[in-house]
């Protein structure tokens, strides 16, 4: 099976400052896969997400790599290219569902416009799928969410919707950015059961950007660990907790608060890894080099 | 899957929905207010029958009649007469007509040039932002009253260059606010979101931003609306605005003004009217803003 997407040694840095975001980032995603992006605030996983997208904020720009959609450059697409292909073949799952819906227009209209524009639908299609894909995350009153203003849903409601007419559009690459971070506890649970859920129904490989390894091994089947801006760790979901090779991936692993065991404190992620970790990133390594591996 | 649903999942407040209507009816300022403009606008269109007398016929045989109710007051001059005995009452009713017309004519034009400017500024940015918006810096440094009066000079007193002369100096008002809003609404996420549907630039900009910006723009244009009357009265006020044989508020302002100490009403009166229509105008614009936008009307 050929890959769906093939991002090879991309890297991007701030145009101000020359400071790198992306440090030769490479990763492939299998049809069907769901893909992991895990690491700290800052350490690119949104970008990686954003430079798929073609949605790069213009500070940044890519000095090098491709990242290949079915063989075809998307850095390299342009404008036009990139918008014959987002919401047909990619789509978004944004990261706050209440400022990603925008507030004056009815739910209805707003799922069923990549419906007419996308994929075809008349407006009557467009309306009645758009309701089919309601009650398919589970909103048990669909008429009366398609007729609402967003501001009269719930956040869980409202990033309910947002699946719908991301996985509505049948693409085949959905790109996840934090999907479950504005959400309370509860609603996070119900919210990645329901993408799993969808992505089995649909096929649909996901890109799923997160800072949350509970959610990594809820969800994903492969996981990239980064750290500012560079792949540190690659590998199979359950391989990365049975026996996570990298340090940094150890401590972070470590440093998830146990809900079993309400008296242990919390492990922060030591000094000593990070230290490490720079002295990685300021050498000359390139990935796959011996990183030293001491967890203190 | 009874973990996936949840039984809290329904949309609270979605009631069935009154449409626009019902919704600023319900609101007691813009209903009110609403109501003061529709009667101004059915004046007059029907101003020559509701007007008891030809606003314009002259005898001086009845100058200067106090209103029904004060003493000397003649039944047939409810509001009283001028100096040259002309009836009050039907030269306000008549006055109406130009009120209503640059009110509505001058603040919609206004609007439409002002608005598109901005929304092209603000969107477009880069160079085309940069252009705009200098003019609009450059427009409105110049005094508006000296501005007005200038092109009033120019193009000839007349109802047409009143107007020209409102929209020339006013579009800036729409173009600074609408500009302003459209990138406010440009960084939000739901662009982004539009975007990463592959939506065009001109349908994100008419189906996804222009939807937010349209209640900012109609409560400007209502307030542009009593800014338009104010204006017009002005250059009746100093005599550049419309020839003598068609009333006018701000005239008749002018022309009670030398005699207020023995017929007050001559004044008075156009200047209630006046006062009464902006604030409706002004009125109806907060409460549009209330009935209009989605998240204040929850």
């Amino acid at each position: 099976m050929s890959a769906l997407l093939d991002i090879r040694s991309l890297s991007a840095q701030l145009k101000s400052t020359d400071q790198p975001v992306l440090r030769d980032v490479s990763l492939t995603l299998q049809p069907r896969e769901v893909h992991g992006l895990v690491g700290e605030s800052g350490a690119g996983k949104t970008t990686i997400a954003k430079a798929i997208l073609g949605i790069l904020p213009q500070a940044i720009a890519v000095t090098g790599g491709e990242v290949l959609f079915e063989g075809q450059d998307l850095l390299k697409l342009g404008r036009h290219g990139m918008r014959a292909l987002l919401g047909r073949e990619i789509a978004l799952i944004p990261q706050d569902p209440l400022t990603a819906l925008n507030p004056s227009r009815r739910i209805a209209s707003q799922i069923m416009d990549g419906l007419i524009a996308k994929r075809g639908l008349s407006r009557r299609e467009a309306r009645d799928r758009a309701l089919s894909l309601l009650q398919e995350v589970y909103i048990n009153d669909p008429e009366r969410v398609m007729r609402a203003f967003p501001h009269q849903l719930s956040g869980g409601m409202r990033q309910r919707v947002l699946i719908a007419s991301a996985f509505g559009l049948e693409p085949r690459l959905i790109i996840a950015d934090e999907p479950t971070t504005a959400l309370d506890v509860t609603v996070q649970k119900q919210i990645l059961r329901l993408i799993r859920i969808m992505q089995d129904v649909h096929n649909t490989a996901i890109v799923f950007v997160t800072h949350d390894l509970g959610v990594v091994a809820q969800i994903c089947d492969r996981v990239s660990v980064l750290y500012a801006g560079k792949v540190v760790e690659q590998s199979e979901v359950t391989v990365l907790f049975r026996d996570p090779q990298h340090a940094y991936t150890r401590a972070l692993i470590a440093a998830n608060p146990r809900y079993d065991d309400p008296n242990a404190s919390l492990v922060p992620v030591s000094d000593t890894v990070v230290r490490d970790l720079h002295a990685d990133l300021d050498g000359t390594a390139s990935r796959g080099s011996a990183v030293s591996e001491t967890v203190s | 899957m009874a973990d996936v649903t949840d039984t809290s999942l329904t949309a609270v407040g979605v009631s069935a929905r009154p449409n626009v209507l019902a919704r600023v009816l319900a609101e007691p300022r813009a209903a009110v207010s609403g109501g003061i403009i529709l009667l101004l606008v059915v004046f007059a269109v029907f101003a020559p029958l509701l007007a008891p007398h030809d606003p314009l016929r002259q005898d001086l045989m009845l100058s200067q009649i106090p209103p029904v109710w004060m003493a000397g007051g003649e039944p047939g001059y409810l509001l009283g007469t001028d100096s040259l005995g002309r009836d009050v009452l039907s030269r306000l009713i008549h006055g109406a007509q130009v009120t209503v017309i640059v009110a509505f004519v001058a603040a919609t034009l206004a609007c439409l040039l002002g608005s598109t400017l901005g929304l092209i500024a603000g969107f477009a940015g880069g160079i085309v932002d940069m252009a705009i918006s200098r003019l609009v810096d450059i427009w409105m440094a110049f005094p508006p009253v000296l501005l007005s009066v200038l092109l009033v000079a120019v193009l000839g007193a007349g109802l047409h260059s009143v107007i020209i002369a409102i929209v020339v100096i006013d579009w800036t008002r729409f173009c600074r606010v609408v500009r302003a809003e459209v990138l406010q609404q440009a960084k939000r996420d739901y662009i982004d979101s539009a975007v990463t549907l592959g939506m065009g630039r001109i349908a994100i900009l008419f189906r996804e931003i222009l939807p937010n910006v349209l209640p900012l723009i109609i409560v400007l244009l209502t307030l542009e609306m009593g800014i338009a009357v104010i204006v017009e009265a002005i250059l009746s006020f100093v005599g550049l605005s419309i020839s003598t044989d068609q009333p006018t508020w701000g005239g008749m302002i002018a022309e009670g003004r030398q005699i207020i100490h023995h017929a007050w009403w001559v004044l008075v009166f156009p200047l209630i009217a006046l006062f009464v229509t902006v604030l409706a105008f002004n009125q109806l614009g907060d409460g549009l803003r209330r009935a209009l936008d989605p998240v204040l009307r929850a």
